[in-house]
């Protein structure tokens, strides 16, 4: 059995990764953050009694299924700073200290309490259940000595001798994870985001959601503006990022139920759909009432009456105004910060747009057949389709692997 | 301590959300039996509870087209429905026995239910007056 | 099983002594105790996630000849591996070890708390029976019904893996390969060197369970076929409602893919200088139609010769590379529609006319076009719905292939060893469709890789004497894992099939059917606890 690196502890990431684990493999995941499980810890639930299939709750149990995964190994707080390609694989990362061994975390929160400045703490998000470390607050990164932690845990699981550590990580095959930045709402100058209070991210509204029914007290009216950052050359980036309309109308969707009295309208460009019983979300949102606005507001601004004033121009060049409570911005995704040099230290090629390119459209290889690409930082795609993609990019490095091994084993060289 | 408000979770959604409650009141007010399924939920456990002295039963399953075995939901909703319909014959408050659904990730809707289990238990309890203005 | 003396141990998990203080282990020691011979041992350890510990505790369940074991632990909140280790290693059945999880316990009143969930789980755990297990032996080959891209993907996969696999195909000839190679390359037909392609053949019948599937073919000659299987990939695609192919007169309204063959010959068609492509008929369609829509636009479109219309409700662009398609379409002077509402074709004086409601001048239109391609896919397109009732596989309500549960997606159906990919389920677009072949041939490996299955036989129980083949559970079941017993005269289940879910047992209105690691006894056993 063959030891494998991951790039990402995200959805993607951790299912290839537990998929590999089952099939007899050993994992290292590697993760920039200081916890697992990338974005979708931050999404929420979208069903009102029915489920949108949006995927957060299975992903989450993946993600649980893998951190507890007795082959997988995950390091978080983790840079790469060189990879070496010779016989193996070789990865150089620097670790931020104090760092968990997840297989030995024994969930008890001793470290959290032992904390001088209190920069352990604990995420529960469905079953899973994880510690992470502020390193900003960190004691060992103020140039202090501090072994409270390391102390107070009775597992063994925490190791914190210095600021940051060096490690070496080998494998016989790469796949990069990485996953995506959310574009930027503040980019858009036009629609206020960042000056006017209730105007917020669909990544704002997901993470909001995960605690409350509704966006405000009471009922409001909301809009939607869909495509924000999204097939848009002047931004550079003249893509769909395929998530957004599902996200806007499962999230209309839940307003609109636990709030029957809020108007909720979409401004939109085309609605892509996303899962196949796509066709019947949009029947349902146009039986609750919810609003479908073929055009995209061109400004927000502040109303006389202190509500969200958006502007729409038609096809006439006639420019109307329309009040709103409140305005969530479909954004789109992108490649994440640092891609570039993700890029080229592993020697993959990018497209024009910073994402990361597979050798074919069928494959998640890249030009290097040990390096293996998936996820948003391949292309933008929703929680159901990263799992499938990554359980078919596990299976995909099985086989590479068997066919190199065979490869050698009839004494042909390998390049 | 008395008989708390029975809560029979489905171990694939409601019984993860619960885990991850933080309300200590809420935790308090209820007992959590677990099922496999909400489907597996018989309408004459659900009678025999109440027979028991039990304020209130809960069944809580996931939402639909959610179910890990695809229709225990769908079966438990018309099971309790039926149980609601054999407490209003024998003039008990149906409300006393409710179904809801909630997702695994879900535990602020965990919260929400009980609360509002509570309140619905409360209202049953309290007397029916016809005309007379009463002070609360 | 319940009159014998049961031997029950607690095991409680200290969490190398963090979790409770001494005395604190102490209360919850004295709130678990019972009295007599019923009394449940109760065994302290430290640390349960070190395999060290483990095989301590296997090593003392041994020893104790313990028949139930409660694992109080921070094992994970769900049946997670510790206790089915546990179990297997110490010869017990996996339901004899039942996790409580103390780890989630929080707040003040944890001690107590933690207490009544041990009592509870104590109380429970006594009521289940113990269970044998049978061991199946499966076998390896692989059935795949339908030679499109989506079987034939499989197929190359699943052979790879080494499962000999089958592709009946119903058609005279393999569908998929023309399409498949243009991703793949004319290599691709070597990756299927060793599956058996069998043309014109039907599956009229299937018999069996997991790993032991039986199916009657029809091959050509009118004969018949028995075949044996451990699992089945359905890939039969969508197929066009009968009803709906009137539409196309294969003159002036032909279907999409007609259009895509003619393209070499239209320039010579001098008179064709209006082209209508559409989409979304009646059905919204999904990129995988866009994109070839798009690009037949692109390759059509000749400022000089001929405009092509494309008709859309949506233009669907979620997949890197369509926009840009999108924009190549608009800049070369193809017209996108945007339409809503209901579309309409007439033939009018030796041209078509195509009513419409333009979605973005909001106001009704036409437009007159001497060709028109109508994607099929927007019209009623449907999987097989006589061989989803032959298989017992359940269907959406768009008539495509498995339920929309997101715990099912990709492949997984509601019949365990029947797996499902492409069109038939949905799914149009070639690259995904080579993810789900990739998603199936992962679930056939972990499914007959061992070439054996073990079951544990605790799947509901039926009482012959209340039971009075009413075959509501045999109907409630969704994956058919109840059967008829003649002999018995009542309904059995089946034990390598069953989920354990308790639908029937809930359902059965004998109340004759006991799931027993969760009967009557067991759930209020954990009131009993109390």
């Amino acid at each position: 059995m063959s030891k494998y690196l991951i790039l990402g502890s995200g959805i993607s990431g951790c299912t290839a990764g537990y998929q590999l684990a089952e099939m007899g493999n050993t994992v290292e995941i590697i993760e920039k953050e200081a916890r697992i499980g990338g974005k979708v810890l931050d999404y929420c639930c979208k069903a009102t009694e029915e489920c949108s299939r949006c995927g957060v709750c299975v992903a989450v149990s993946q993600l649980h299924q893998t951190l507890h995964h007795p082959r997988v190994r995950i390091t978080t707080g983790a840079t790469v700073k060189q990879v070496k390609k010779a016989s193996k694989i070789s990865v150089q990362l620097d670790r931020l200290n104090p760092s968990i061994d997840y297989q030995k975390c024994i969930q008890c929160g001793l470290c959290v309490d032992a904390c001088p400045t209190h920069c352990i703490s604990r995420l529960d998000k469905g079953e899973l259940v994880q510690y992470a470390v502020d390193f900003s607050s960190c004691l060992l990164h103020k140039g202090k000595s501090c072994n409270a932690c390391v102390e107070a845990c009775p597992a063994g699981a925490l190791s914190a001798d210095e600021a940051t550590s060096e490690l070496d990580l080998k494998g016989e095959a790469v796949l990069i994870a990485s996953g995506h930045r959310t574009y930027d709402a503040g980019r858009k100058i036009r629609y206020g985001y960042g000056r006017f209070e209730n105007v917020l991210t669909g990544a704002e509204a997901e993470e909001i959601l995960s605690s409350r029914r509704t966006l405000g007290d009471g009922p409001e009216s909301v809009a939607f503006i869909q495509c924000v950052g999204s097939r848009d050359p002047k931004e550079g980036n003249n893509y769909c990022s395929a998530v957004c309309c599902s996200y806007a109308l499962r999230l209309a969707r839940i307003l609109k139920h636990n709030s029957p009295e809020s108007e909720i309208t979409i401004y939109y460009i085309d609605i892509q759909n996303f899962d196949k019983a796509f066709s019947s979300l949009r029947r349902s949102l146009s039986e609750q009432g919810v609003h479908f606005v073929r055009s995209i507001p061109f400004r927000v601004q502040q109303a006389g009456s202190g509500k969200l004033q958006l502007l729409i121009e038609n096809m006439d060049g006639e420019q109307t105004e329309v009040e709103h409570d409140r305005v969530v911005l479909s954004v789109g995704m992108e490649p994440a910060d640092g891609a570039e040099g993700i890029a080229a230290a592993f020697g993959v090629e990018q497209d024009s747009f910073g994402f990361f390119n597979s050798r074919a459209a069928t494959s998640a290889m890249s030009s290097d057949e040990r390096v293996f690409v998936c996820g948003t930082c391949h292309e933008p795609m929703s929680i159901p389709d990263s799992m499938a993609a990554a359980r078919g990019v596990a299976q995909e490095i099985v086989r590479a692997g068997r066919l190199s091994e065979s490869a050698q084993g009839s004494g042909t060289k390998k390049k | 301590m008395g008989k708390k408000i029975l809560a029979f979770c489905c171990e694939n959604s409601s019984y993860k959300a619960a885990a991850a409650v933080d309300d200590e009141k809420v935790l308090e007010a209820v007992e959590i039996m677990r099922l496999p399924c909400s489907g597996k939920i018989e309408i004459g456990l659900m009678l025999k509870c109440l027979e028991e002295g039990y304020p209130g039963v809960l069944v809580l399953g996931c939402p639909v087209d959610n179910c890990k075995y695809l229709q225990g939901n769908n079966r438990a909703k018309k099971r309790v429905q039926r149980a609601q319909a054999l407490l209003e014959e024998a003039g008990i408050p149906e409300q006393l026995v409710h179904i809801d659904f909630l997702s695994s990730v879900d535990s602020h809707k965990f919260v929400e239910i009980v609360r509002g289990m509570q309140e619905r238990i409360a209202e049953a309890a309290r007397p029916q007056t016809a005309g007379a203005s009463t002070q609360e | 099983m319940k009159d014998k003396q049961q031997r029950i141990g607690v095991v409680l998990c200290t969490c190398g002594g963090s979790l409770f203080t001494e005395k604190q282990l102490e209360r919850i020691s004295k709130g678990i105790e019972g009295k007599g011979a019923s009394a449940p041992e109760i065994l302290i350890h430290s640390n349960l996630c070190s395999s060290d510990q483990q095989r301590n505790l296997v090593k003392r369940i041994r020893a104790a000849r313990m028949d139930k074991v409660v694992l109080a632990a921070c094992a994970p909140v769900d049946r997670e591996r510790l206790p089915e280790q546990i179990a297997r290693k110490a010869g017990l059945s996996e339901s004899a070890v039942y996790p409580v999880a103390v780890k989630s316990i929080k707040g003040k009143a944890r001690v107590q708390r933690t207490t009544r969930e041990i009592r509870k789980a104590v109380s429970a755990v006594t009521q289940i029976p113990r269970f044998d297990t049978r061991e199946i032996t499966l076998n390896r080959s692989v059935l795949v019904l339908g030679g499109g891209p989506a079987g034939l993907y499989t197929a190359a996969k699943l052979h790879s893996l080494g499962y000999p696999t089958v592709v009946l195909e119903k058609q005279q000839q393999i569908t998929g390969l023309e399409a498949v190679s243009a991703y793949e390359g004319q290599g691709f037909k070597k990756r299927l060197e060793g599956v058996r392609l069998q043309t014109g053949s039907q599956l009229v019948e299937l018999r069996g369970q997991v790993g032991r599937f039986t199916a009657r073919v029809a091959v050509p000659g009118g004969d018949e076929e028995q075949v044996e299987f451990g699992a089945l990939v359905v890939a039969t695609g969508a197929v066009l409602e009968p009803s709906e192919a009137e539409l196309y007169d294969q003159q002036a309204v032909v279907p999409l893919a007609e259009l895509v063959r003619e393209t070499e010959n239209l320039p010579r068609r001098r008179e064709i200088r209006h082209i209508a492509i559409v989409l979304d008929t009646r059905l919204e369609e999904t990129k995988a139609s866009s994109e070839l829509a798009l690009q037949l636009a692109v390759d059509l479109q000749d400022p000089d010769q001929r405009q092509i219309y494309l008709l859309c409700r949506e233009v669907r662009v979620s997949a890197l590379g369509m926009q840009g398609l999108y924009d190549r379409a608009r800049q070369s002077g193809v017209q996108v529609i945007k339409y809503e509402g209901p579309l309409s074709l007439d033939h009018v004086e030796g041209k078509l006319k195509i009513s419409y409601r333009d979605a973005i001048f909001e106001q009704e239109s036409e437009l007159e076009c001497d060709l028109a391609g109508i994607s099929p896919l927007g019209l009623q397109c449907r999987a097989d719905s006589s061989l989803a009732a032959i298989l017992g596989l359940s269907t959406d309500i768009q008539g495509q292939l498995q339920d929309n549960n997101i715990h099912f997606l990709p492949e997984a159906t509601n019949r365990p060893g029947i797996f499902v990919a492409g069109a038939c389920r949905g799914q149009f677009y070639l690259p995904q469709i080579s993810v789900e072949a990739e998603n199936v041939a992962f679930a056939v490996d972990q499914l007959l890789g061992s070439g054996t299955l073990r079951v544990e036989l605790s799947s509901p129980v039926v009482d012959p004497d209340k039971c009075i083949l009413c075959l509501t559970c045999v109907r409630c079941c969704p994956y058919q894992a109840m059967e008829v017993d003649h002999e018995a005269g009542a309904a059995a289940s089946i034990p390598e099939v069953c989920q354990r879910c308790g639908i029937c047992a809930g359902e059965c209105p004998a109340r004759a059917i006991t799931l027993p690691a969760w009967s009557e006894e067991v759930l209020l056993g954990q009131l009993a606890g109390n």
